[in-house]
C-alpha cells in the first residue's frame, strides 16, 4: 500500500498495465449501453427534423459565401506567395462512454492505438474544439474535454486578435483568462484556438464571448466568460486530428 | 452474495456509470454503494480488495490519475470494515452513512488533484447524499 501511495498517479509500467486491464474489462459493459433503447417521442423527432432543415438551409447559404471567400483567399495567397496550408489527416470516432467520475470531464471513444491515436492529439467536431486525447489503449482512447479545468488551450479573440488562455470552470463552463486589460471585447465575438503549444491547430472555434470583467484580485488582465461552441452533453461522434 | 458476484456487479455498474448523463452536474455513482456493501459484508481483506478493484475501474473510466480513487476506496473500506464490528448493518442509516463515507473518500481523493473550492465542497455534499441514498436499496437487493 505504501508503494502504491508513492507511485500513485504516475505512469509506471504497473499502473499502465493495470489501467489497460481495467479498461479492457469494463469497455464491453460500457458498450452494453448501446443496447438500452432510447425511445424518442414523435413530437421530439418532428422538432429535431424542423431544426435540422433550418440548419441545413443556413449552412447552404454559408457554404456559398464560404466558396467565395475561399476563392478570394486563394487569389490573395497566390499574390503574397504564401506556402499552401497543410491539410489535416483525421479519423472519425464514436463516443462510447463518459467520465465515470463526478470530478473530471472526459469521454471514451472507440478508436485507439491500433488506429494511430496517441496522447495529445486534438479532438473536434463540426461545431468546434472538443478537447485532447490523454490516454490510449489498443481499441479505445480517453478525451479530456475543454470544460475540464485541467485542459488549457491558448486562444485568440477572432476580431481583435487579443490572446488569452481558455480553460474549463468548476461549473462545466469555459473562461478565457489573461486578456489584456485594455482589450475591447465585443459580445458574441468568436474565440478561436491560437495554434500555440503544438496540440491544438490554429483557427478552430472554441466559443463566443459572453461577459468580460477585470480580474478582481490583480486588476492586471481581463477574464472572459465564454459560451462553448460545442454542446458537450450531446456528443456522439468526434473527429481526431492525427497530424 | 459471494465475492466473485460482487466483483462482476462492480464491473457492470462501473460500465453503466460511464454511460449515464450527469443531472445538474451530478452523475449517479454506484461504486461507493458497492464499497460500503463489501465493507459491511465481507472480511476486511476481501472488502479492501473489492474496493480497490472498484476504484481501479472508476479510474480507468475517468480522466483522473490512475490509482487515486482506488486508494481512497480502499481506505474507506478499511475504515468501514473496522467500524462494522460495532455497527448493525440492518439499520437503514448504517448503509446510508457507509455509502456516503465511501463517496466522500473518493471526493477527497479527487480534491488532492483538482484542489478544494466552495463549489467542490458543495458538490461533494450532494454526491455523498445521493451515494448514501443509492446504498440503501443496494443493500436490500443484494441481501435478498
Amino acid at each position: 500500500m505504501a508503494g502504491w501511495i508513492i507511485l500513485i498517479g504516475q505512469p509506471t509500467a504497473v499502473a499502465l498495465k493495470l489501467r489497460r486491464l481495467s479498461v479492457q474489462l469494463t469497455t464491453p459493459f460500457v458498450k452494453l449501453g448501446d443496447y438500452i433503447p432510447l425511445v424518442k417521442s414523435r413530437r421530439d423527432l418532428a422538432n429535431q427534423n424542423r431544426e435540422l432543415r433550418a440548419a441545413n438551409d443556413l449552412l447552404r447559404q454559408q457554404l456559398r459565401a464560404f466558396d467565395e471567400n475561399v476563392a478570394e483567399n486563394l487569389r490573395l495567397n497566390q499574390k503574397l506567395a504564401f506556402k499552401e496550408r497543410q491539410q489535416f489527416r483525421t479519423i472519425g470516432a464514436r463516443v462510447i462512454g463518459r467520465d465515470a467520475s463526478n470530478w473530471y470531464r472526459s469521454l471514451q471513444i472507440d478508436r485507439g492505438a491500433n488506429d494511430g491515436l496517441h496522447p495529445d492529439l486534438a479532438v473536434l467536431n463540426a461545431d468546434g474544439l472538443i478537447g485532447k486525447i490523454t490516454a490510449v489503449t489498443a481499441g479505445e482512447a480517453r478525451v479530456l474535454l475543454l470544460t475540464d479545468p485541467s485542459c488549457k488551450v491558448s486562444a485568440l479573440l477572432q476580431g481583435s486578435r487579443e490572446p488569452g488562455i481558455v480553460a474549463g470552470t468548476a461549473t462545466a463552463g469555459l473562461q478565457m483568462t489573461y486578456i489584456s486589460r485594455t482589450a475591447i471585447i465585443h459580445l458574441n465575438e468568436p474565440v478561436i484556438s491560437a495554434g500555440l503549444g503544438g496540440v491544438f491547430p490554429k483557427g478552430i472555434l472554441i466559443g463566443t464571448a459572453v461577459k468580460g470583467r477585470l480580474d478582481p484580485q490583480t486588476g492586471l488582465y481581463q477574464t472572459l466568460e465564454l459560451k462553448p461552441a460545442v454542446d458537450y452533453r450531446r456528443l456522439e461522434e468526434v473527429v481526431v486530428i492525427l497530424e | 452474495m459471494n465475492l466473485l458476484f460482487v466483483l462482476l456487479l462492480t464491473l457492470v455498474l462501473a460500465g453503466l456509470q460511464a454511460r449515464l448523463p450527469a443531472i445538474a452536474g451530478l452523475r449517479l455513482e454506484f461504486l461507493p454503494a458497492l464499497v460500503a456493501y463489501s465493507a459491511l459484508t465481507f472480511k476486511q481483506g476481501r472488502a479492501i480488495l473489492c474496493a480497490f478493484a472498484a476504484g481501479c475501474l472508476q479510474d480507468a473510466l475517468s480522466a483522473g490519475p490512475f490509482g487515486v480513487t482506488a486508494l481512497a476506496y480502499a481506505i474507506a473500506a478499511w475504515v468501514i470494515a473496522s467500524l462494522g464490528t460495532v455497527l448493525d448493518r440492518d439499520l437503514p442509516f448504517v448503509p446510508f452513512l457507509a455509502g456516503s463515507l465511501a463517496a466522500i473518500a473518493g471526493g477527497l481523493g479527487a480534491f488532492c488533484i483538482i484542489g478544494v473550492t466552495g463549489a467542490a465542497v458543495l458538490k461533494l455534499t450532494g454526491i455523498a447524499l445521493i451515494a448514501g441514498l443509492i446504498t440503501i436499496p443496494v443493500f436490500l437487493v443484494a441481501d435478498a
